[in-house]
């Protein structure tokens, strides 16, 4: 399945500076959640190792990245990443294309991810898959922005945060299921559940 | 509706509601299905499945696997190479992999399989097999599998040069084209029936046990179709030295069956292997995901329908045009002659004699099957499309759709109907059918308070189906499947005492063959039902028989019942007229007893009349009291139905609540009207599940989007709305007992009822179509679109 998010965001930084960062695999590396970089191949392409929890799903990936495009001129750059499960339950890819544009001190970031999974992931994990993406990708931008302001990125941001988010649609649907049921079984008032509640 | 009965109830023959004897069992979870199947030493087998719908296997590395402690083999296609056991033939005549040798062609194929001493050992190791793909863009879409430029996916099939199965068509279609041209009104819609899976609640396995003492493999089977699963497998494995009478496959206890259980799936041939290899018996048990994304769908037809009347609505012709998706192989268990089944039942219950149909069959990367979920062949579609283009043509026209049904209907005395696609229905009262089901609806009155409703702006909508189904596979001129022709068979054996039991060639899977059957026999032989005992499911015991699916066990075995119990009773008046010392023409039949005509106090009980045929029976007669029957019938039989569904559809949410259906149904004589109406409430819950709830969704990358019961929808007891049922009996003509079949009828009629009462409730919107399944989403978007809710 595919999921497509289309952002805009700024960064309180000189565009020359965002241009060098991104251009740099370690770092962009060190901002996507999950995601480590483990053999430089060649001056484009990196293997890496990728680390994935979708609901019920727990994936980990062995993972190519690859600098498809970089137009200095434009400021234009486009990142293909894929990774292929070590287990044989699928594989994943991911396309980001970012352009950057100057706006006084500040950085104006238009992105467009194009996000493919395919195999268990998407069996099961179809309805939390843009949810978990979208969540990946703020991630992103907030390690981007704290290493960009030349500070340290938690521990915790460098992991993904995608199996809480799966965590939480879970935990709110079981609890609209459980309190349906006790509405069904409760033999006391409304207004007493209410107050209950 | 009263039943006539000819027996007493102590004897319980046909017409009495006798509670199912099966469900004794059943209800005290005693039940003996294939996973309470427990043997000594017995291994367990667990598959390793593709994430990929399309991709090249580069390498399988199972070192990891083999290393877990309790792993026996891990067996891979290549292992099944060296004995030439990586293909088999389907039902079809098309060919499937047991395990792939270096493709992979859908989401969740079988790769390989760990054999391991625990169910929990086999599964650890499953995720410890690496495998190297290489994946390919899928063909997922069905139009663009025909496109020049698709990759061909049967690269195995030598010359194969595109995705195209087979173009079946039946009819005229130079003429049909004529009655287009100058029809006054024709009506054309696009039609998609989507694909569904049975998803009975059983899933599929089975437990082998090769013993290599006797060289006998024993196989118990979620089969609906024990015997042909049989010689299916002494035919592909007859070369290792599987020969057929070596082979015993036991069907027990089913937990539903629909059509999922006909096909012979890798997974019951993998384990067949694994015991043959290793000698000790192998389970192999599917969980739910692996039942809903492998095993056989149903459905998949887009079909473009077109009808031609007259102004004042006088059907002329049908024309119906279609492409079936089967996956990476014809999976179908059609008879060999129908690819396309049962199709041209599509012409419907309506008198005209011009009609195309047509049928291109086509490969892509999903999951194989087409097969028939309790619909015999096809009927399903075909029921659809005609039912759904009646009521269009009523829209187009503004006629009421029961008038224009009552105006188009085959006449009662027009019986037997030679259709416009060569069928001969066999007989059938629609109009009486209609008006019964109208009557107790209130259909006048409920169209008035549309009038009221439409007025105030709220959504009620009428919908009717009246289809007339083919069932009963079938006559042997026409019908077989891998050659074998489709008679069905019984045995009956009554011991000295004048207790019976009685063997099939067919298989239950929630039926009620232990009730229906013993019915039928003690309708014919007057021995009380309940002292009769019915088996089937053991090959090595129950006569040849081609199984249970398409409604055909009572039109074919029931019929062998009847004839076999009357070939007794021949015997009995012979054995009769020999101790009453009269001659045969002497002697009058009651069920129960035969006495002499004017001196009823002269008279031999059966009970007796068997005794005697161990102990006392004329001389040069043949000893004993047993018959065996295989029933070839002269032809299909066809039942019919008359269903009104009433639907409220919110306004705001789009939600559809069933209010009321009716489903008045003819299935010919009816054996034990408990379970007829059991059969019914079943079906129409099954009719209701593709209606609103189900649909298998695939995407482009070849994914499975709802692959399990989180996200596929299988209607419960919650939805199930209350069903009104009765009937309408015209007795076959050329079936023994009068019967036709009932279990699949419901299952056919129940969703163009509802859909065209959906179409009828939003017509002020000028709807004219909905696709299924029709869900609350769909009907809310047609209410934004149409500006009813912002």
């Amino acid at each position: 399945m595919k999921v497509s998010i289309d952002k805009n965001f700024e960064i309180a930084q000189p565009v020359s500076k965002v241009w060098e960062y991104l251009l740099d695999p370690y770092k962009v590396a060190e901002c996507v959640p999950g995601v480590k970089l483990t053999e430089k191949i060649s001056e484009t392409e990196y293997k890496g190792d990728v680390g994935l929890k979708l609901g019920p799903v727990n994936a980990s990936f062995n993972g190519v990245i690859t600098y498809a495009k970089v137009d200095e001129v434009a400021r234009e750059i486009h990142l293909v990443g894929k990774g292929v499960d070590k287990k044989g339950k699928g594989s994943v890819e991911m396309a980001l294309e970012m352009k950057l544009q100057e706006s006084g001190n500040v950085t104006m970031v238009n992105t467009t991810m194009n996000v493919t999974v395919i195999g268990v992931m998407a069996q099961f994990g179809s309805r939390l898959i843009s949810d978990v993406s979208d969540h990946i990708f703020k991630q992103f931008v907030e390690n981007f922005q704290t290493l960009l302001a030349g500070k340290e990125i938690d521990d915790q941001d460098k992991q993904i945060h995608g199996g809480a988010v799966a965590g939480t649609v879970v935990k709110s649907i079981t609890s609209k299921l459980t309190s349906g049921v006790k509405n069904i079984f409760s033999k006391k008032d409304k207004k007493e559940e209410n107050e209950n509640e | 509706m009263e039943f006539t009965c000819k027996t007493s109830k102590e004897i319980g023959g046909m017409g009495h509601s006798l509670k199912r004897r099966e469900d004794d069992r059943f209800i005290q979870g005693k039940g003996n299905y294939v996973d309470d199947v427990k043997l000594p030493g017995m291994l367990y087998m667990d598959i390793v499945r593709s994430p990929y719908a399309y991709a090249k296997i580069k390498s399988i590395n199972t070192e990891k696997a083999l290393a877990i402690d309790g792993v026996i083999t891990v067996i891979t296609g290549k292992d099944l190479e060296e004995h030439n056991l990586h293909w088999m033939p389907t039902f079809l005549s098309d060919t499937q992999m047991v395990l792939p040798t270096d493709t992979v062609m859908y989401q969740a194929q079988e790769v390989a399989c760990v054999i391991a001493t625990s169910r929990y050992i086999a599964a650890d190791a499953v995720e410890a097999v690496e495998v190297d793909y290489e994946p390919m863009k899928p063909v997922m879409d069905p139009h663009k599998a025909l496109d020049p430029d698709a990759p061909v996916l049967r690269t195995d099939k030598e010359g194969k040069k595109d995705n195209h199965i087979y173009h079946w068509e039946n009819g005229d279609r130079e003429k049909t084209e004529e009655v287009f041209k100058n029809a006054d009104v024709v009506v054309k819609e696009q039609i998609y029936l989507p694909r569904i899976h049975v998803a009975s609640i059983e899933t599929c396995g089975c437990v082998a046990d090769y013993q290599t003492a006797t060289k006998k493999m024993t196989v118990y089977m979620t089969t609906q179709a024990p015997h042909a699963v049989r010689t299916v497998v002494a035919l592909v494995a007859g070369h290792v030295g599987l020969s057929e009478e070596r082979i015993r496959i036991i069907s027990p206890d089913l937990g539903g069956g629909f059509g999922g259980k006909v096909p012979i799936y890798p997974g019951y041939i993998v384990a067949i292997t694994a015991t043959f290899l290793i000698g000790k018996p192998v389970k192999w048990i599917e969980d739910r995901t692996e039942n809903l994304q492998a095993d056989s769908f149903a459905r998949d037809y887009d079909m473009t329908c077109e009808l031609a009347a007259t102004k004042e609505g006088k059907i002329q012709a049908f024309r119906i045009k279609t492409l079936a998706d089967m996956g990476y192989t014809d999976g179908s268990a059609n008879p060999s002659k129908y690819p396309a089944g049962m199709f041209s039942i599509c012409t419907g219950s309506y008198d005209y004699s011009t009609a195309f149909a047509e049928v291109d069959a086509v490969y892509t990367n999903k999951p194989p099957g087409g097969i028939a979920y309790r619909c015999s062949f096809r009927v399903t579609e075909a029921a659809h499309a005609i039912e759904r283009m009646v009521d269009i043509l009523a829209q187009k026209i503004g006629k009421d759709p029961a008038e224009l049904r009552m105006e188009n209907f085959i006449k009662k005395d027009q019986f037997p109907y030679k259709s416009a696609l060569g069928w001969e229905y066999d007989s059938g009262d629609y109009h009486a059918g209609l008006e019964k089901a109208m009557n107790m609806i209130g259909y006048d009155e409920l169209r008035k308070e549309q009038v009221e409703k439409r007025a105030k702006g709220e959504y009620m909508g009428i919908g009717i189906c009246t289809f007339t189904e083919i069932v009963g596979a079938g006559p042997s001129k026409d019908f077989d499947i891998l050659g074998l022709k489709m008679f069905d068979s019984a045995e009956i054996r009554v011991h000295p005492t004048g207790k019976a039991i009685a063997r099939f060639g067919t298989k239950s899977q929630g039926q009620g063959h232990e009730t229906t059957y013993a019915q039928i026999i003690a309708e014919e032989l007057g021995i009380p039902a309940e002292h009769i005992t019915i088996e089937e499911g053991d090959t090595d015991t129950a006569p040849y028989g081609l199984g249970t699916y398409a409604s055909r066990s009572i039109a074919t075995a029931g019929a062998a019942a009847a004839i076999a119990a009357r070939k007794l009773r021949d015997k009995a008046r012979k054995i009769a007229a020999y101790l009453l010392e009269v001659s045969e023409e002497d002697l009058e039949w009651e069920p129960g007893k035969f006495s002499v005509k004017g001196a009823p106090e002269k008279s031999k009980t059966i009970q007796e009349l068997v005794f005697a045929a161990y102990t006392n029976y004329p001389p040069g007669m043949e000893g004993g009291f047993e018959a065996v029957h295989y029933y070839d019938p002269p032809n299909l039989t066809f039942p019919s139905g008359a269903y009104i569904c009433v639907v409220d559809i919110d306004g705001k949410t789009g939600a559809i609540k069933v209010r009321r259906f009716v489903a008045i149904d003819d299935c010919g004589n009816i054996i034990n009207p408990m379970i007829v109406q059991g059969q019914i409430h079943g079906g129409l819950t099954q009719g209701i599940a593709p209606a609103m709830y189900e649909e298998l969704i695939y995407d482009d990358e070849g994914n499975i989007l709802n692959g399990s019961f989180m996200d596929y929808l299988v209607p419960t007891a919650v939805e199930s709305p209350k069903w009104e049922t009765d009937h309408v009996v015209t007795p076959s003509p050329h079936h023994p007992l009068g019967a036709k079949g009932v279990a699949e009828s419901p299952t056919v009629g129940a969703p163009p009822a509802i859909v065209n009462a959906i179409v009828d409730a939003l017509s002020p919107l000028g709807v004219t179509h909905v696709e299924i399944p029709v869900t609350p989403y769909k009907v809310w978007k047609i209410l934004k679109e149409k500006g009813v809710v912002d």
